[in-house]
């Protein structure tokens, strides 16, 4: 996969406040070891559901060639295998949109 | 509902007539009969739903509450109880918030409904407090009801508001009542239901009348950035500068996201029970509250619930309390009008 100016863009939704949070970062700017799970990203697969209410669902677009992209949507305790480091980081820059 | 024999005529006179009227009397006679039946359950059933002695009745009416402080780990086992039932106010302000507030809740709903905490048989009351780190979230798990810290900047600890526990012990009882699914319109009415007996138990709390109440949801634990509130149930899309609530059913929102905007399209609903609220004037929970109540012990309303169908059911559960004609039937559908879902 090409890194480069390629971004990733993660949104969150629901919880108890339903508020819309996302964060956007060129996959140049990751962490290593988020560049190096993209660059092993799982197919896309639907999520499970979760138990209960007010949980955080999720929606996290990868590029996967130059004009490509893979969107994966899933809830906050079923994070795709292999994608947490990825998941992980853009978490701590979300910001309300 | 006095327009017709059923309400004057005993149900056994009712047969005596059809046994001897002609084939066409017979049939109106019947329908007039199944009709009687129908109303006389539906009052039964009214009533039942106000009774404490109605209730599954296997509870004690004192609450049974457990607080777990999970460490900041995001993990939804219980980790290590800090407070059982009777047990003295701890040092750590999250867990004595949350043991009391599963307390006023608990007496709101034993007190007023005769409700036994969250299936109506006594449920012991599991909360979690410091779940993950920093986390934004409050939410119930099915078993638990699970609070977060915050970050301090748009969120602070989840426990800090009485109208955020209510809320989420609220979906406790909704699952064990209607058990409305949580997608579309259903979902929205699962989390406004939350929001109504959410604000409703901090009103009672506070002693507030529905005209003196705030009808905020969320005012104690937002930060600077989404000050002043998450949500306004009077004024739906004004509580900040993100909210984005419709106010009536011209704005409903369309959408995949959270489960088909739940947490969005939940203004809708609640701006008509803060309407209906005003409109009664007095407490909240005398009159709407008791309305929307014996709409979550509705047997007509369905999981599935749309709009339309729940607010159904709240007008004529309002008819069956108060009369048809009453000031509290004309606020409920008035207000379910001026949000345009009737």
């Amino acid at each position: 996969m090409t890194v480069g100016e390629q971004l990733v863009r993660l949104v969150r939704t629901g919880g108890f406040a339903g508020l819309t949070m996302s964060a956007v970062a060129p996959v140049a700017d990751l962490p290593p070891v988020a560049q190096a799970a993209l660059a092993d990203a799982p197919p896309a697969s639907r999520s499970r559901p979760t138990a209960g209410v007010d949980r955080f669902s999720f929606e996290l677009t990868i590029p996967v060639g130059p004009k490509r992209t893979r969107t994966y949507r899933f809830v906050e305790d079923a994070v795709p295998e292999g994608l947490e480091p990825v998941v992980s980081h853009l978490s701590g820059h979300l910001a309300p949109s | 509902m006095c327009r017709s024999i059923a309400c004057i005529v005993p149900p056994d006179l009712l047969q005596k007539l059809a046994a001897d009227a002609t084939a066409e009397e017979k049939r109106k006679l019947l329908a007039t009969l199944r009709q009687d039946r129908a109303m006389r359950q539906e009052r039964k059933l009214a009533a039942m739903s106000l009774r404490p002695s109605a209730v599954a009745g296997k509870g004690t009416g004192k609450p049974k509450r457990a607080i777990y402080d999970q460490g900041n780990v995001a993990s939804d086992a219980p980790a290590k109880l800090v407070r059982k039932e009777g047990a003295s106010a701890s040092k750590d302000p999250a867990v004595n918030e949350a043991y009391d507030g599963f307390g006023a809740t608990f007496d709101f709903f034993y007190k007023l409904f005769g409700w036994d905490s969250i299936d109506g048989a006594g449920l012991p009351l599991t909360g979690l407090v410091h779940y993950g780190a920093e986390y934004d979230n409050a939410f119930w798990n099915g078993r638990s009801m699970v609070f977060g810290d915050g970050d301090g900047k748009l969120f602070l600890r989840f426990t800090k508001s009485i109208d955020v526990i209510a809320h989420e012990l609220t979906h406790g009882v909704t699952e064990h009542t209607l058990g409305l699914n949580y997608s579309g319109q259903s979902g929205a009415l699962n989390e406004s239901v939350s929001d109504v007996f959410g604000s409703m138990v901090k009103q009672y709390a506070k002693k507030q009348t529905a005209a003196a109440a705030d009808w905020l949801i969320g005012n104690d634990i937002v930060g600077p950035e989404l000050a002043p509130a998450l949500r306004n149930m009077k004024a739906p899309g004004t509580a900040n500068k993100y909210d984005d609530q419709p106010a009536d059913m011209n704005g409903y929102v369309k959408t995949r996201s959270d489960n088909g905007g739940v947490h969005t399209n939940s203004g809708i609903p609640n701006r008509a029970f803060a309407l209906t609220s005003l409109a009664i004037g007095g407490n909240s929970w005398e009159g709407a509250g008791r309305i929307w109540w014996a709409t979550l012990r509705d047997p007509v309303v369905k999981p599935t619930a749309t709009f339309k169908q729940f607010a159904n059911s709240t007008v004529k559960q309002a008819g069956l309390l108060f009369g048809p004609t009453s000031a509290q039937s004309v606020a409920v559908k008035t207000a379910w009008q001026t949000v345009k879902v009737l």
